[in-house]
């Protein structure tokens, strides 16, 4: 805020009631408030050009982009959806499978873990615990061919667990991370109570820790499902059959199948890809903010 | 309870137990029944000789009288040896020495490099001439009188011929990948056989052109031809052997070495010079001896690698051969047969012994606690904390085992992996074959990469930008946060988190598109404003590739960033700012003093982050650019992929992704020590 100099001895002037600025103040917070409006409207513009440009783009044909780039599309041509739909609705089938089944797998085992590390005691927990964070140091660079390796030993190449499975051992690392400083931070006397009235250790998660615990699992199952709909090198490797390949991998294979390159459907396509991301985030943007900025992700 | 520990151990002493002398004398006892047990016999070892290089064995070849007898590696030497094994001279050159070659009377040797490089030499090393291709070469053949000398290169597709003085006669483009080849005939009949990529064996006369075609269904790895042309020999890719008519083609018999359900490859064949003794050697490390009607005379398992080179003299009584176990072995063929019970006999005595070891240590345990003094009194003493400790294990069982889905993905997906990585970094590992122990030369050839070291400067450069490219969630994170109305706020957010919902390959492939010269947005612009001269190929210029691919996420507000640095915005206590006021800052001074300092934790994660991402960095360049044009845009986990897929050296590429480790951990624990976080207190 470009708030001038103040003599030390005074506030800006406030009204007691509503804390607004009062008289001068006002007017130069008004400016201060524009100006910061007016940078983020730069900035969100220029962040959503490449995606104006990919909308626009998909509702043209090859002369249309070519000859009247700034032009918006007239006609038309919605039919470009139809063939982009058309190639991408497998990918997204299996893209959905496999990332919902992982994000499953993963926040179940992280909010067990996490809860057996956070709230018992028993030898060697610590160092376990260490074991498990030091996980996510290794690089997936390193690990990667190794596991195609074992993959294939275990003839799970090509089918979905190749990529259900690895993903839910990975994803709980970072998992059992949060899950593990939430359940820490939960107040004592709850589970003193319930363990009074008798509950066992079972129980006690499933009835106080995991309903307390929701935002914590929503943020994490957004992050999972988004990292693992991204994920582009692990089912490159591992899934070699069309029908059984994901979006991300989808796309570079549709990108480089035409001879002539027809932007149009192409675009249309990645518009498609984009759409269960889009719906997930219309349900769940909330929690996910929450959760991050409520500073559960520290390093 | 116990009374005191004098009085136990005094109880003990009035038991019968072995006194300590007599514990001494039982342990000699088991030692030496461990002697006994039958240990490792050495093959016998009735060959002519051996000897082992640094790296696979890729071919040989021989003189008539086998008087000169040289041996291509990939370790990039060639090796020649008289007939009684004794090393005459070697050659190195710069890359895999692929094949060569002897003229019958052993004057001229001839080798070919991946170095690109053809060489002709003297029966005593003298280099007469080099010849350099446009590619690397693989395979080598020089006409038996010595005059023309033939290469062919894989990648290439090319064969040249040249004569004896190094003068190219032609070089001719066959179309197909090229494998291997041998030549018949002298002077205006000399005929190059080759084999192709498309499965096929191709005769072709002194100009190149083609002569006869024999259509297979596998591509031909290794071929042989005898000393008139009439008999050629081949090894397929999928398992099989043929003999072939040199003047009809027609395959006269064929032998299936592929053992069923498997990846099996014939590899190496070699023939004597009338055609009536074949050998084969072959991907699980067999040989396989045939006469001229295809019957199967001898077979023995000699090698757990693949053969990879077989030499049969002309008279067909000397068999060389030598594979990826880098051993070279010269034989009588008479004294084949010792080879296979040998090697039988020394798994089973080592799997024996081994077993007899471990019996024995246990049992030595045994009787150490239970029978001696000493033994009782460590037990319930000196591993009285263990013993507690498995107890108090037991007690908790019931957390290890909801522990124990966790534990048991992680060790098969995670450790397992990652251990296995590390290993097979010190190996030659190809899929489908056993792992071969190389020590550090996946390392020694890393350092020599220069793929690798563009990409290391490449990676640094991510890295660097990926750091000041957080500068730009941080000031959207600062003015969202400056603004009055929390309206606005959660408006503004919103905004700037939208754009996540873009996959990230999508992201990528929208950049490739804006800088596509033709349709894409960058140059369009540029025309719009009439600076048609600052158009470009933005993802093929070899100077601006790399910073196209930085530019690339303009204006680079990430949202994981961004939402990290306003949660550690709205954390500040409110008190601090109003003090600020009071005591008169301005924005800067706000920023400078309190913002920054209290938002080390952010930073601190999104800098392990960034530089966890920027050393593996792999979707925007392989998205884009493939690591071209040239080698500009290459980055480390670029070359790591393309090793394992591209050349199927996984232990090369382990070993690369060990080092990208190495510096991953480095960064972060460097990063720990040195950023500390914020939870340090502040003064108000």
């Amino acid at each position: 805020m470009a708030t001038p100099m103040i003599p030390p001895t005074t506030l800006p002037p406030k009204d007691l009631v509503t804390g607004h600025p009062r008289g001068g103040a006002k007017a130069r917070e008004r400016v201060g408030q524009a100006f910061l409006h007016l940078g983020l409207i730069i900035i969100a513009c220029l962040t959503l050009i490449p995606i104006m440009n990919m909308l626009t783009m998909s509702l043209k044909d090859n002369g249309q982009i070519y000859a009247r780039f700034w032009a918006l599309p007239n006609p038309a041509r919605w039919q470009n959806y139809v063939a982009g739909f058309r190639a991408m609705w497998g990918y997204i089938v299996n893209s959905l499978i496999v990332s919902v089944s992982s994000m499953f797998g993963v926040v179940i085992l992280a909010s067990i873990s996490g809860y057996v590390f956070a709230r018992h005691r028993f030898p060697g927990r610590d160092t376990l615990y260490i074991v498990v964070i030091s996980l996510m140091m290794i690089p997936g660079m390193m690990t990667l061919f190794p596991s195609f390796m074992l993959m294939n030993d275990f003839g799970l190449l090509d089918t979905r667990w190749a990529l259900i499975l690895p993903w839910m051992s990975g994803g709980q690392v970072f998992g059992i991370l949060i899950c593990r400083g939430y359940f820490a931070g939960l107040p004592q006397e709850l589970f003193e109570a319930a363990r009074m009235d008798g509950a066992q250790e079972v129980e006690l998660f499933l009835r106080i820790a995991v309903p307390l615990s929701w935002p914590i699992m929503v943020t994490l199952a957004i992050m999972n499902l988004v990292g693992t709909y991204n994920d582009f090198l692990w089912p490159l490797l591992t899934i070699s059959s069309p029908s059984r390949q994901v979006v991300s991998v989808g796309l570079r294979e549709f990108t480089s199948q035409h001879g002539i390159t027809d932007w149009g459907p192409r675009m249309a396509a990645y518009t498609v890809a984009t759409i269960p991301l889009l719906l997930l985030f219309l349900f769940g943007m909330r929690y996910y903010i929450q959760g991050v900025t409520s500073g559960a992700i520290k390093a | 309870m116990h009374a005191s520990p004098r009085a136990m151990y005094g109880a003990w002493h009035r038991r019968p137990t072995i006194t300590r002398r007599r514990a001494v004398h039982l342990l000699g006892l088991l030692l030496a029944l461990l002697c006994l047990t039958p240990l490792p016999v050495a093959a016998d070892s009735r060959v002519s000789w051996d000897y082992t290089a640094e790296n696979s064995i890729l071919a040989i070849a021989a003189s008539t009288d086998y008087g000169v007898i040289a041996v291509a590696a990939r370790d990039n030497n060639v090796y020649v040896f008289d007939d009684e094994g004794n090393l005459q001279w070697q050659y190195g050159g710069r890359n895999s020495m692929t094949g060569v070659d002897v003229s019958d009377d052993g004057s001229l040797i001839v080798t070919s490099n991946l170095d690109r490089q053809l060489r002709l030499f003297t029966r005593d090393g003298e280099l007469l001439w080099e010849f350099q291709g446009a590619r690397g070469f693989i395979d080598c053949a020089i006409t038996s009188d010595g005059e023309h000398i033939v290469g062919i290169s894989y990648e290439g597709r090319t064969m040249t011929m040249l004569t004896r003085d190094g003068t190219e006669l032609w070089t001719k483009n066959l179309v197909m990948p090229l494998y291997c080849v041998d030549i018949y005939g002298t002077g205006e009949n000399r005929r190059p056989v080759v084999g192709t990529g498309d499965s096929q064996i191709r005769v072709l006369n002194k100009d190149g052109d083609q002569l006869l075609a024999v259509q297979l269904d596998a591509y031909v790895r290794d071929v042989v031809v005898s000393a008139n042309g009439a008999r050629i020999a081949a090894a397929l890719e999928y398992g099989s052997i043929v003999y072939v008519s040199g003047a009809t083609g027609q395959v006269i018999w064929r032998h299936e070495t592929q053992r069923s359900g498997t990846g099996d490859r014939s590899r190496g064949i070699g023939m004597s010079a009338d055609g009536q003794v074949v050998m084969a050697g072959v991907s699980y490390g067999n040989i396989f001896v045939y006469d001229a009607e295809g019957n199967v005379k001898q077979t023995a398992d000699v090698s757990q690698q693949p053969i990879e080179a077989i030499l049969v003299s002309q008279d067909g009584s000397l068999l060389a051969y030598g594979g990826q176990d880098n051993l070279l072995r010269v034989i009588d063929r008479a004294h084949f047969e010792d080879l296979v019970t040998g090697a039988a006999r020394a798994r089973r005595n080592l799997i024996i012994g081994m077993g007899a070891g471990i019996a024995i240590v246990i049992a030595f345990f045994a009787v150490l606690f239970s029978a001696t003094a000493w033994g009782r009194h460590a037990w319930h003493e000196t591993l009285a904390p263990s013993r507690r400790l498995l107890a108090a294990m037991w007690r908790s069982r019931i957390s290890y085992l909801m522990l124990l889905p966790t534990f048991a993905l992680l060790l098969t997906f995670n450790y397992y992996p990652a251990v296995s990585g590390l290993y097979h970094g010190f190996t030659r590992w190809t899929p489908g074959l056993r792992a071969q122990w190389i020590g550090l030369q996946n390392y020694r050839a890393a350092f020599n990469n220069e793929y690798l070291f563009v990409g290391v400067k490449n990676a640094v450069l991510f890295i660097v930008t990926g750091f000041l490219q957080l500068l730009s969630p941080l000031l959207v994170a600062e003015l969202i946060f400056n603004l009055t109305s929390p309206k606005a706020q959660y408006w503004w957010r919103t905004v700037f988190i939208f754009p996540m919902v873009v996959p990230g390959v999508v992201s990528i492939l929208l950049w490739v598109n804006i800088y596509d010269p033709n349709y894409g947005m960058l140059n369009k612009a540029l025309d719009l404003f009439n600076l048609q001269n600052l158009q470009r190929v933005w993802l093929g210029d070899e100077k601006i590739a790399l910073w196209a691919i930085i530019f690339m996420g303009f204006p680079w507000v990430g949202a994981l960033a961004l939402l990290l640095f306003y949660g550690g915005l709205i954390a500040i206590p409110t008190e601090l700012f109003d003090a600020a006021k009071v005591d008169g800052c301005n924005f800067v001074q706000r920023f400078w003093n309190i913002d920054l300092p209290l938002l080390l934790t952010p930073i601190k994660t999104l800098v392990i982050l960034g530089f966890i991402g920027g050393v593996q960095a792999f979707g925007n360049v392989f998205l884009t650019t493939g690591g071209g044009p040239g080698h500009s845009t290459y980055t480390p986990a670029l070359e790591m992929y393309y090793q394992a897929t591209l050349f199927d050296r996984m232990g090369s590429a382990s070993a690369i992704g060990t080092l990208l480790f190495v510096v991953i951990l480095t960064g972060t624990i460097l990063n720990l020590k040195y950023i500390r976080g914020s939870e340090t207190e502040f003064q108000a």
